[in-house]
């Protein structure tokens, strides 16, 4: 008795990725649907025979982990990863609906610099209200951090600016990742000419400090890029400096490990099942690399919110009315000695903001980096 | 029978009987440097190969460790660009072939690989990993995908039960069947077998050997078995082919090469390996090499053994012995040596 296992389209097999037409069928892949089975193979017998004395390690049914389920569950028992990823996603979302809530929360009152304006909380509580009659005021109810020397709500603008470092890590990592990873893997793969452009762009980067190509390109470039985009130009601009100063790294990284990937003989055995390039890399290649990626990413989030900070505070990123830690650290620094606290409420997130994403990125690292397997 | 007459024209077989015919293949890897990175050497791994390989047949080919025997191989299927020479495989020139015709061909030459940990991806399931193949050539819908891949399993003696697991889950042993299935998958006609042994515990050696040597008869299957070791494919081969730096030494029917070796260099590696009778282990004559292996970079002129060898002479310095069937041997036996016998 044979197994029967001969779909009729398998001699559609021979169509399949031919340039130029084939009329000479080669006889092996006819031979795969056509008579050639009916004499090789192996009999029922014969497979229930090996079916039972072969494997009796592994006959139990299922499905087991995949390896992303496996670092997930290992970044799922790191109680420290786990509390600071909850403080992570806690200021997210603080910073994103806190603001729709703040906003509808307070009373009627009298503002402007003669205290004569009747204004709601939507007003007091937008970041770029200006309540002169309450400059640098203390905490209070109506505004529990305080205002800032122009009568802003520091609260709210605290909200703000966690935005803008979230929207500039967001940029700066999917410029990362895209090019980083689309680069890296191509010069890792391929080599030859990328592989040398990538050498040396990354040589030129750590001989030029990002963050001061960055400050340069805020300089020179914001103006132009705040007038013809208005406010959101500037935060464009130095998420793209620092995108274009990162990538480099990245694209290093994925690159060495492309490399050396491409030796392992799966790639040689994907080739020799007829694999084309394309395919090596995007179902080989790319997976493979999930891991180095992800984990460079999270920690790399951390110097690209100290970065945009920096190049705020130095006031070549977000201007005024819009917010940013840094440019709130700065602003605040003119006041430090008289009205200290106003330094120290964007400071203190700013520090948690970085240490949260720090703890969490090694907590990943732990989980994906395959070396720290237990 | 160790005795046949040479008779002429009885070496070449018939063309239809010849899977794989390599003539004068070379595989040259540069070694580049100085100002400009130009190529200043060539490791010369293959240095002219002449082979056939008959359908049905199991041609092993053995050799110490960097002799070319593995890049031979990977030259055959095309992994590696040779530098020079033809592999003609079932009437088809490959070298010259373009690269979409070739993925085409690659149904039916397949490989086994010697690393069962290496060769299979970490991330696919052993689904993935025999589906591989049959995605790539459209094999048929989902349900026969699944049907062929369960009957994959079973032939190479693992429970279809096991296609949503990651290979790590496996041992050695059961990687390299998966491995096996994986070539089996498009019914291919010629598998090159890398040292498929060599990374397995010796209980276990034994098991996939016999799984090869079934499959073999069961599939009408070619191999090119590679091992570093005579006595592993003694009974599998049907004829045996020894490489000695990027040249073939000599190359025989199986029990012909064993029992009347003409090569000083087959004759050395024969006596490196023990007998399994204790009495006869006393008697065992082991000849020890002296020196290393030369660098393929620079070859010895003349014979590349010539170094290492107990008879070489002046001549054995100066000319490259022709590859040729010796006085009192069989046609089909042919040794590289000018000074052949025991």
């Amino acid at each position: 008795m044979k197994i029967e296992e001969t779909p009729d389209n398998f001699q559609a097999l021979d169509t399949v990725g031919a340039v130029g037409n084939q009329p000479s069928t080669p006889e092996g892949i006819a031979a795969l649907g056509g008579t050639e089975q009916q004499t090789a193979g192996v009999t029922q017998a014969e497979l229930d025979r090996r079916a039972e004395t072969e494997t009796r390690e592994a006959t139990t049914e299922g499905q087991s982990l995949s390896p992303l389920q496996a670092s997930m569950r290992r970044l799922g028992r790191d109680r420290r990863a786990m509390f600071f990823m909850a403080l992570v996603l806690i200021l997210i979302v603080v910073s994103y609906v806190g603001p729709l809530v703040w906003t509808r929360v307070g009373p009627t009152i009298l503002t402007g610099a003669a205290g004569l304006d009747k204004s709601g909380p939507a007003s007091y509580h937008n970041y770029v209200f200006e309540d002169l009659s309450r400059q640098n005021a203390n905490s209070s109810s109506l505004h529990p951090f305080g205002t800032d020397a122009i009568g802003r709500d520091i609260l709210a603008r605290i909200m703000a600016g966690v935005n803008v470092s979230i929207e500039v890590a967001l940029l700066v990592e999917i410029m990362d990742i895209g090019l980083g990873v689309t680069i890296g893997t191509l010069a890792g793969y391929y080599g030859g000419w990328l592989a040398t452009f990538l050498d040396r762009f990354t040589d030129l980067m750590f001989a030029f400090p990002g963050l001061l190509f960055a400050i340069l390109a805020a300089a020179t470039l914001g103006p132009v890029f705040q007038s013809r985009l208005g406010l959101p130009g500037r935060l464009i601009l130095v998420s793209m400096a620092l995108g274009i100063s990162v990538w480099p790294f990245m694209a290093r990284l994925v690159r060495g490990q492309t490399l050396q990937l491409r030796e392992q003989q799966f790639i040689e055995a994907s080739r020799t099942v007829g694999s084309s390039n394309r395919h090596i890399i995007m179902s080989h290649i790319v997976p493979n690399l999930f891991n180095i990626v992800i984990v460079a990413a999270t920690l790399d989030v951390v110097n690209t919110i100290v970065s945009e900070a920096v190049i705020s505070l130095l006031g070549l990123g977000v201007q005024t009315p819009g917010s940013s830690l840094g440019l709130m650290i700065n602003d605040a620094a003119a006041v430090i000695a008289v009205y200290p606290w106003e330094v120290v409420w964007p400071t203190a997130v700013l520090a948690i903001l970085v240490l949260a994403f720090s703890f969490m990125g090694d907590g990943v690292q732990d989980a994906f980096n395959p070396r720290t397997k237990d | 029978m160790a005795t046949t007459m040479p008779q002429p024209g009885a070496a070449a077989p018939a063309q239809n009987d010849v899977l794989v015919d390599i003539r004068g293949l070379k595989v040259h890897f540069p070694i580049r440097g100085g100002l400009i990175g130009q190529t200043v050497a060539a490791v010369k791994a293959v240095d002219g190969v002449d082979l056939q390989i008959k359908r049905g047949e199991v041609l092993g080919l053995v050799g110490e460790s960097g002799c070319g025997k593995s890049t031979l191989g990977r030259a055959v299927l095309q992994l590696i660009k040779p530098t020079a020479g033809t592999v003609t495989f079932d009437g088809e020139e490959l070298t010259t072939m373009g690269t979409n015709h070739l993925r085409r061909k690659r149904a039916d030459m397949q490989m086994v690989f010697q690393d069962p940990y290496s060769s299979l991806d970490p991330r696919f399931t052993v689904g993935n990993v025999i589906n591989e193949p049959l995605g790539n050539f459209n094999y048929g819908n989902r349900a026969q995908t699944d049907e062929r891949i369960r009957y994959l399993l079973r032939v190479v003696g693992m429970s279809p039960n096991i296609l949503n697991r990651y290979a790590h889950e496996f041992s050695g042993g059961q990687r390299q069947r998966i491995g096996i299935a994986r070539a089996l998958a498009l019914n291919p006609k010629f598998i090159v077998a890398d040292e498929p042994i060599s990374a397995l515990d010796v209980s276990i050696q034994a098991q996939v050997l016999n799984l090869l040597a079934d499959l073999q008869s069961e599939f009408n299957l070619t191999y090119m078995f590679i091992a570093h070791n005579l006595s592993a494919i003694k009974h599998l081969s049907t004829r045996v082919a020894v490489m000695y730096l990027g040249h073939i030494a000599e190359i025989g029917p199986a029990d012909e090469v064993y029992a009347n070796p003409q090569h000083p260099y087959t004759i050395a590696l024969l006596s490196a390996s023990p007998y399994p009778d204790p009495d006869m282990e006393k008697t065992r004559k082991r000849i020890i090499l002296t020196g290393d292996v030369p660098s393929p970079v620079n070859p010895p002129s003349g014979c590349p053994f010539h170094t290492r060898c107990w008879k070489a002479q002046a001549i054995c310095r100066e000319q490259y012995p022709p590859l040729e069937s010796k006085p009192g041997t069989n046609v089909a036996h042919l040794a590289a040596c000018h000074f052949p016998g025991q």
